[in-house]
């Protein structure tokens, strides 16, 4: 029989949740559209695109890893989709263009980080510069149109949630299960927490390593369709702003960028804390400088929070 | 892992069950409050200055206005804008970071019954009910034809600086320049990305007067660039004033506090000044206007811009009004509604 205390042990081990949920409150009580039906699903469907990626990212970082260009991947998969589309293509078309793209730069990093041991965050910054170049280049700085089905994907809801939050839910449970569950996700954490330790119990660490950066430019080519059906278009700036939010979602929520800690769960919280605060500093007016600040204090609590757990946890083991 | 997703669910859900659903907005009755959302793209000196000017002559006016800054990123814009919705403002005012990608929450706010102004970019949708724009493409039209009048037919080298590349602002000046300058074949131009950003513009000016030390001019897509860039050309040695032996030839865009300066200072030789002075006045009555449901008889207004040159700046300041960089943004808090009118007539 599970011990009762075990759950609320797992809930412990998530500090950033208690932020998430005191905020959730404080915003409740003084934003009178924050608790609202509406205002939830506005702040899901503007997460579907980041979380996708962020899913993508936070293996990386588990691994030890790190991948600058899945923003602008998902900006050039988009571009290079709707290109491919036009506005009354094929959508089928352009899921797997999107994908297509995705999956090959995942595969160009993969092979450089794990087969030539390129520094991950050198080799991702060039191709986040070529996939950025590429998506300027193709349209010349100018939005693309892109078939109404897909617009109306984004519009959408399935049993109330948004069509694009449902299927980042589904990217979650289902990479959140490989990552607990199966030999391929625990050997991920084996490889972020020890290298040396992994290689010498006989894991092959290249082609790990190689898979989980295919994996994660597969995601940013589903994260740019969903960019599209959210926004309406496919907007080749449109990586400029997320990578930031997609890392920081990650490193808020309690991923370590040093390898060996994190979760799916943790990422699903971090990224929720961030579009929740952007929505309910919005909300309560507070001016554009002001929410910086306050942004930036909830952040630097959050990460304290999670560095306390993490020594407690440390010095406890 | 499942009982963590389904406290996420619960926390997410809960509050939701004491939600109100959608509902079409009437128009606010004519003692009420009008509330007006403002979204802005990013807070570039024009915009700020711009803005500034909105916030006092609603205060004035008795307008509550609400406002978000997305940063540049078209994601946060559309989530900015969902939440106006979601707070049911009067009227919505959208300075777009992409004039396609915000289409789907523009429509979302008609279909609610609240009104949308395309502020100082045009969005191509039936469901604007204003745009007050400015003309891009003509200020890069301006700024080359300045050019132009200079040209004595010898080889001569040009710098165009490019704002950020997905900015359609950007774009239509870039456009306009070169489509005025096209099949000159004297004229040699390169280019040099900014970003909007100062640093990268005086790192691109410096590049090219390595690569080309007889540069003869460089344009400024937003002369908010410009210190940076007569910082680059004095690097080189090339810094002298308008019509000395080896001046470097800088037009410009905009006519902020850094250009109106440098301009006065003969630094640089022209701006096409944006007439930013007026849209306060221009925005705040149509607002209310249509938030009070008044039909418009026309849709858009489009501001001109005024070709200031180091040759006309006191003629044309003294005739046309103020450069509106000649003025502080913050000095804007304590103006008159007679203030903001005279620059209307």
């Amino acid at each position: 029989m599970k011990k009762p205390g075990k759950a609320l042990d797992r809930v412990g081990r998530l500090p950033v949740l208690f932020v998430l949920v005191f905020l959730l409150i404080l915003f409740s009580f003084l934003a009178p559209s924050f608790a609202t039906i509406r205002n939830l699903r506005t702040i899901l469907a503007s997460t579907a695109t980041i979380a996708v990626a962020a899913t993508g990212e936070t293996l990386i970082l588990i691994s030890g890893g790190l991948d600058l260009s899945v923003a602008s991947v998902a900006a050039c998969s988009s571009i290079l989709a709707a290109k491919v589309m036009g506005a009354g293509g094929s959508v089928v078309l352009g899921l797997l263009v999107a994908l297509g793209v995705g999956l090959g730069f995942g595969i160009v990093n993969g092979l450089f980080i794990a087969r030539f041991k390129l520094t991950p965050f050198i080799f991702t910054l060039g191709t986040h510069l070529v996939a950025r170049g590429i998506a300027f280049s193709i349209s010349r700085g100018y939005a693309i149109k892109i078939p109404e089905v897909i617009k109306q994907l984004g519009r959408a809801n399935w049993l109330g949630i948004p069509t694009i939050a449902v299927i980042s839910i589904a990217i979650f449970l289902l990479f959140g299960f490989l990552l607990s569950r199966t030999t391929w996700g625990r050997t991920i954490y084996l490889i972020g927490s020890n290298e040396n330790a992994a290689r010498y119990v006989g894991i092959r660490i290249s082609a790990t390593k190689f898979s989980i950066y295919a994996v994660s430019g597969l995601l940013s080519g589903l994260a740019g369709f969903l960019s599209m059906a959210y926004l309406g278009a496919a907007v080749p700036g449109v990586g400029d702003a997320l990578l930031l939010t997609i890392i920081g979602g990650v490193i808020v929520g309690g991923t370590s960028l040093f390898g060996g800690e994190g979760s799916i769960v943790k990422t699903v919280i971090g990224v929720l804390l961030l579009a929740m605060l952007v929505n309910g500093l919005n909300l309560l007016g507070f001016d554009f400088w002001d929410q910086l600040i306050a942004q930036g204090l909830v952040i630097l609590i959050s990460i304290g929070v999670v560095m306390k757990v993490f020594r407690e946890r440390k010095a406890s083991a | 892992m499942k009982k963590v997703f389904i406290l996420l669910v619960l926390v997410f859900c809960v509050p939701g069950l004491f939600a109100a659903g959608a509902k079409e907005k009437a128009a606010p009755s004519a003692d009420k409050e009008i509330v007006m959302g403002v979204s802005i793209a990013a807070l570039y000196p024009a915009i700020q200055f711009a803005f500034a000017g909105v916030q006092r002559l609603a205060e004035l006016e008795g307008i509550k206005v609400i406002h978000s800054v997305a940063e540049g990123d078209a994601t946060k814009q559309n989530q900015q804008v969902q939440s106006l919705i979601n707070q049911q403002v009067d009227v919505l005012l959208i300075y777009a970071v992409d004039k396609e990608a915000i289409i789907t929450v523009v429509e979302q706010a008609a279909a609610e019954g609240i009104p949308v102004i395309a502020w100082l970019r045009a969005i191509d949708s039936p469901a604007i009910s204003y745009t007050l724009d400015i003309d891009p493409y003509n200020e890069g039209v301006r700024s080359a034809e300045y050019l132009k009048s200079k040209n004595d037919g010898e080889p001569h080298v040009i710098l165009e600086q490019l704002g950020a590349l997905n900015d359609v602002n950007a774009i239509l000046r870039r456009e306009g320049f070169e489509d005025t300058l096209k099949g000159i074949d004297n004229l040699k131009i390169i280019h040099g990305p900014t970003d909007w950003d100062p640093t990268k513009a005086q790192a691109v000016t410096a590049n090219a007067l390595t690569e080309y030390p007889d540069l003869w001019a460089v344009q400024i897509p937003s002369d908010h660039m410009t210190e940076s860039t007569l910082t680059a050309i004095e690097e080189a040695g090339r810094l002298k004033k308008a019509g000395e032996p080896g001046h470097v030839i800088v037009t410009a865009i905009d006519g902020s506090e850094p250009g109106y300066k440098a301009l006065e200072e003969h630094y640089i030789d022209s701006i096409a000044v944006i007439s930013y002075l007026q849209v306060p006045a221009i925005t705040v009555y149509t607002a209310a206007r249509i938030a009070k449901g008044e039909a418009m008889l026309d849709k858009k207004y489009q501001t001109r811009s005024t070709l200031y040159t180091y040759e006309n700046l006191d003629e044309l300041s003294a005739s046309v009004g103020k450069i509106w960089g000649s003025i502080n943004y913050q000095s804007l808090s304590s103006w008159t509604k007679d203030d903001f009118l005279k620059y209307l007539k």
